[in-house]
């Protein structure tokens, strides 16, 4: 069978300098990878590899990147492009600063969906509405018209979450999905990422410095550090039984409850 | 013992938009000397507004702040530098919090210059802190933006110390970090603590921190006290349901 996506032996570097090392991974359709590491250990260069944004300056030297079986390193913009929303979403930390502040939520999501294709304005907000019922949003209607700045922060990382899963993607790439919110907030998007996963059995790769999320999330986990691979393996196995030095010290500094 | 910091029915609001949020809302409590008090909340709780109103950043609506017996809830300007030399703040925005122009060793010095300590007593005395905070004395010629997250929030612990602090107010002072990296701050300040006998108020939305850090802890929720008690009692049997939902909420492994 072939994976959704792969990822094999890649390096990227930054103005030559490589930051992630000969990375190798698998991600079959449904499941859910987690990546944990500490800052600066190569998490976001990877994702924003695979999400074919090279806009920070990393680039993949070496290696190969492959999405259902057809390889995109070295593809088109226009390629990226056409996979980037409507098969391949996105969840940034920081979700609230990708909102236009000037617009309110509704219209946003309209426009959201209509550079994907759609054309009737008020079959995305029936469908809107529909999703945001799923997500148990307090007041879907009142939020349609909320400009961003009246948003929590933790509504506003839902709301992306929300415009990341109209178009019905495959593959939800999330950088530190939840580091940003407080405890409350971080386990509401948790349980509807894994809700969301529940119902439509898309994939997912999840970034996060936190184990906590990792171990709530991930079928699979792969730890980095210093943009090299330190283990990779299933979810349980490895949080009971690290392999490496290095996974027991992450383990041990998650404060306990 | 006499009470460090009192707290009577302090009460603070907001107005935007033609709305009024009570952010803090009658809000009492004491702080003994040398005490760790946690302070945890979601979002929007009120947990910031009442650490600035702690350490007089922001003028209170209604009631009283004592410091060591003395009301100092109106106090203004110069009248409130004694204030800072018995209470420090340290914030989240571990970057922000120093003059990005300035050096590290500028910012940590600045209370001793102001004091009238010459350039060699400066340098010396803030080399001395940077090691205690466990900073290679070498730092103090960098610039914030040359620090690591974990490396600033010490430099700003540094900071709060040149005053000989009876009480440092942290506010999500861990938050921005690294779970490794919170580890170590955390264990940085509860030997700073055993060492020099400061309080804190150790403000945080992770229950699991506050547990293992603090010796009381006030939940805060819409600008309330929902609950308050010792660490123990408050995580075994939460008696609010702010408080139960925090708690439910923390993931785990």
């Amino acid at each position: 069978m072939t994976k959704l996506l792969t990822c094999t032996n890649v390096t990227i570097a930054y103005q030559g300098v490589p930051c992630v090392h000969d990375l190798s991974l698998e991600l079959a359709d449904g499941e859910t990878l987690g990546i944990v590491g500490e800052s600066g250990s190569g998490k976001s260069t990877l994702l924003r590899a695979l999400m074919g944004l090279s806009c920070t300056g990393g680039t993949v030297t070496s290696g190969e990147i492959s999405y259902n079986g057809e390889s995109l390193t070295g593809g088109s913009a226009e390629k990226w492009r056409q996979l980037r929303g409507r098969e391949i979403a996105m969840l940034f930390q920081d979700a609230g600063a990708s909102l236009v502040p000037v617009q309110t939520v509704g219209r946003q999501v309209w426009e959201c969906l209509r550079a994907q294709g759609a054309t009737d304005r008020k079959k995305v907000r029936t469908e809107a509405m529909a999703l945001f019922q799923r997500l148990r949003f307090s007041d879907p209607e009142g939020l349609w018209e909320n400009y961003p700045c009246e948003l929590s922060g933790g509504m506003a990382q839902r709301i992306c979450l929300a415009m990341a899963l109209l178009t019905g993607p495959k593959l939800l790439l999330a950088d530190e999905p939840t580091s940003a919110l407080d405890v409350i907030a971080q386990s509401r998007v948790v349980d509807e990422l894994r809700a969301v996963k529940k119902q439509t059995g898309m994939a997912m790769l999840v970034v996060s410095h936190d184990f906590g999320v990792i171990a709530a999330l991930a079928d699979r986990i792969l730890v980095m550090k210093e943009g090299r691979e330190v283990e990779q393996g299933k979810a349980r196995q490895l949080l009971n039984a690290p392999r490496a030095e290095y996974t027991r010290q992450l383990i041990k500094a998650v404060p306990e409850l | 013992m006499k009470p460090l910091l009192e707290l009577r029915n302090v009460t603070k609001a907001y107005t935007a938009r033609h709305r009024t949020v009570i952010a803090v809302d009658e809000v009492s409590f004491s702080l003994l000397p040398g005490e760790i008090l946690g302070i945890m909340g979601p979002s929007g709780s009120g947990k910031s507004t009442l650490a600035r109103l702690m350490a007089r950043l922001e003028d209170v609506d209604q009631g009283e702040i004592r410091l060591e017996g003395e009301a100092i809830t109106r106090l203004q300007g110069r009248a409130l530098r004694p204030v800072y030399d018995r209470l420090q703040l340290v914030f989240q925005d571990h970057a922000g919090s120093f003059n990005p122009r300035r050096t590290i060793g500028d910012g940590v010095g600045e209370s001793m210059r102001n004091e009238g300590a010459g350039p060699r007593e400066t340098r010396e005395r803030t080399e001395e802190l940077l090691r205690q905070c466990g900073l290679s004395p070498e730092l103090a010629e960098r610039y914030p933006h040359q620090l690591s997250g974990g490396q600033c929030q010490r430099a700003a612990i540094a900071r709060a110390l040149s005053h000989q602090p009876k009480l440092i107010i942290l506010d999500e002072a861990t938050s921005a970090l690294d779970t490794t990296v919170q580890q170590e701050i955390i264990s940085l300040l509860a030997r700073l603590q055993r060492e020099r006998g400061m309080a804190y108020v150790f403000i945080c939305h992770n229950p699991a921190l506050i547990k293992n850090f603090c010796q009381r802890v006030i939940v805060l929720d819409k600008g309330k006290i929902a609950e308050q008690g010792t660490v123990e009692r408050v995580f075994n049997q939460p008696g609010s349901q702010p408080a139960k939902n925090l708690l439910a909420a923390a993931l785990s492994i």
